[in-house]
């Protein structure tokens, strides 16, 4: 038997779930409910889980389930089905990116799509696979990576206006 | 592979991640990276793509490094930790390949010295019971829920409580009648029946929201041995006010979506 005690799994994890639930809620206080949540969960049903080395996948899948059920609660969430790339790919955001803070990176992130967020939050928060974000958010590889083209172009585009109101600002 | 061909794979690449060992990017990577000074003449390296693909990395790294520094509220680790309240230790199991002569002797020799670390690494003293119980309850208010049943009749509510084996014999603060009641819900403390009554206070309530005052009435004999208030004990916990107090062997805890004078208006 291979021990794994709560504490070093709180202690791997809850600064990236945080920061994972921070960029979908953009709340601080539904983050840290929905951190504690994750790991009461954890703390309860963990037993299920044979292999250990699912740790990270089925706590960031418990979070981003928590949070689709709430916001599911808040509205009923717009369901979107994607099953080709964009055929604008490829897609690279702008350098001027560079010059912005986190503040503005988190609300770009909350103005693209919904159904776009959890794949972009994913991609830049957390050293995740590409099969372990598909796993998170119980959708295909395929269908993970048409939403990140989508959401990366979403997000290049308010980028971009960010950036050029930024360069206003300061001139 | 085309140049364009290699945009569109690299478009997913991370650089400083395991992207760099994913052989989905092998190729495109290898046509992307600049070609040496001395085989230049030899082609088959685009420097657009090469520009191109600095670009990418450059944009990725800086909106990265954005997101990482999300600061994390100071003591969410140690709330978290303290909260717990059930098995801390998760066993998983290495292999279910069966050990046998002997390899008998040594698992027996291994369980001893487990059972001997699993004790001297025994984790701290559990949360005060009540302390996880209220924020336990708190997040069943904020976080996702439906209401088992919609009414605003107690009669029909106190049977169905009844009916579920939750505390249904309770007594409902003095000027709750202010408030709106819109149903209730059996929720669960230490495998025991929890009472959820909820309220509508009147205020404007935050979109998508149903209720902003809850009623959490739990059974003293899953908080055996904790010091409970017989009066109001008020606390905030996340964005959430609570009253906590027993009486009658049940303790109470009611939580609003407000401050503490939104909670004082419906109690003695």
């Amino acid at each position: 038997m291979v021990a794994q005690s709560f504490e070093s799994v709180v202690a791997s994890y809850y600064e990236p779930l945080y920061r994972f639930a921070f960029s979908l809620s953009r709340s601080e206080a539904d983050a840290c409910d929905l951190t504690q949540q994750t790991f009461y969960v954890w703390a309860t049903k963990s037993h299920q889980l044979l292999d250990v080395s699912k740790t990270k996948t089925w706590l960031f899948t418990t979070l981003h389930r928590a949070f689709l059920q709430k916001r599911r609660r808040d509205c009923r969430f717009p369901h979107h089905e994607l099953s080709e790339m964009d055929a604008d790919l490829p897609f690279t955001l702008p350098v001027v990116a560079v010059g912005l803070d986190a503040a503005q990176a988190l609300e770009a992130l909350s103005s693209i799509d919904e159904v776009y967020q959890g794949p972009v939050a994913l991609f830049y928060l957390e050293d995740c696979s590409y099969k372990e974000i598909a796993d998170i958010l119980d959708v295909p590889m395929g269908t993970v990576k048409s939403r990140l083209a989508r959401g990366l172009a979403q997000l290049k585009k308010l980028l971009t206006t960010a950036a050029r109101g930024t360069e206003g600002s300061d001139a | 592979m085309t140049s364009e061909e290699a945009k569109k794979i690299l478009s997913f690449y991370r650089p400083g991640t395991a992207d760099a060992e994913d052989p989905t990017f092998a190729e495109a990577l290898a046509l992307a990276q600049p070609a040496p000074a001395n085989a230049r003449w030899l082609g088959g390296h685009d420097p657009d793509l090469t520009k191109w693909f600095e670009e990418h990395c450059a944009s990725y790294t800086a909106v990265q490094a954005r997101f990482a520094q999300i600061p994390v509220p100071a003591g969410l680790k140690e709330q978290i930790l303290a909260e717990r309240n059930v098995s801390n230790v998760v066993r998983l199991p290495l292999s279910r390949k069966r050990f046998t002569g002997p390899l008998l002797a040594l698992a027996a020799a291994v369980a001893v010295l487990l059972c001997a670390l699993t004790f001297a690494m025994r984790p701290a003293p559990g949360p005060d019971p009540l302390t996880a119980c209220r924020n336990q309850m708190v997040r069943l208010a904020l976080m996702p829920y439906f209401m088992d049943r919609e009414t605003a009749d107690q009669d029909q509510i106190r049977s169905y409580l009844a009916q579920r084996s939750a505390p249904a014999n309770y007594v409902l603060p003095a000027h709750i009648g202010a408030a709106q009641i819109v149903g209730c819900g059996v929720k669960s403390w230490e495998n025991t029946p929890v009472s959820m009554i909820c309220f509508r206070s009147g205020q404007p309530l935050k979109n998508g929201d149903q209720t902003d005052l809850w009623l959490f009435v739990v059974d003293n004999s899953t908080l055996a041995g904790v010091s409970l208030p017989t009066s109001p004990a008020y606390m905030k916990v996340s964005r959430a006010m609570t009253a906590t107090w027993s009486a009658h062997n049940r303790t109470y805890i009611l939580v609003g979506d407000g401050d503490k004078s939104f909670l004082e208006q419906y109690l003695d």
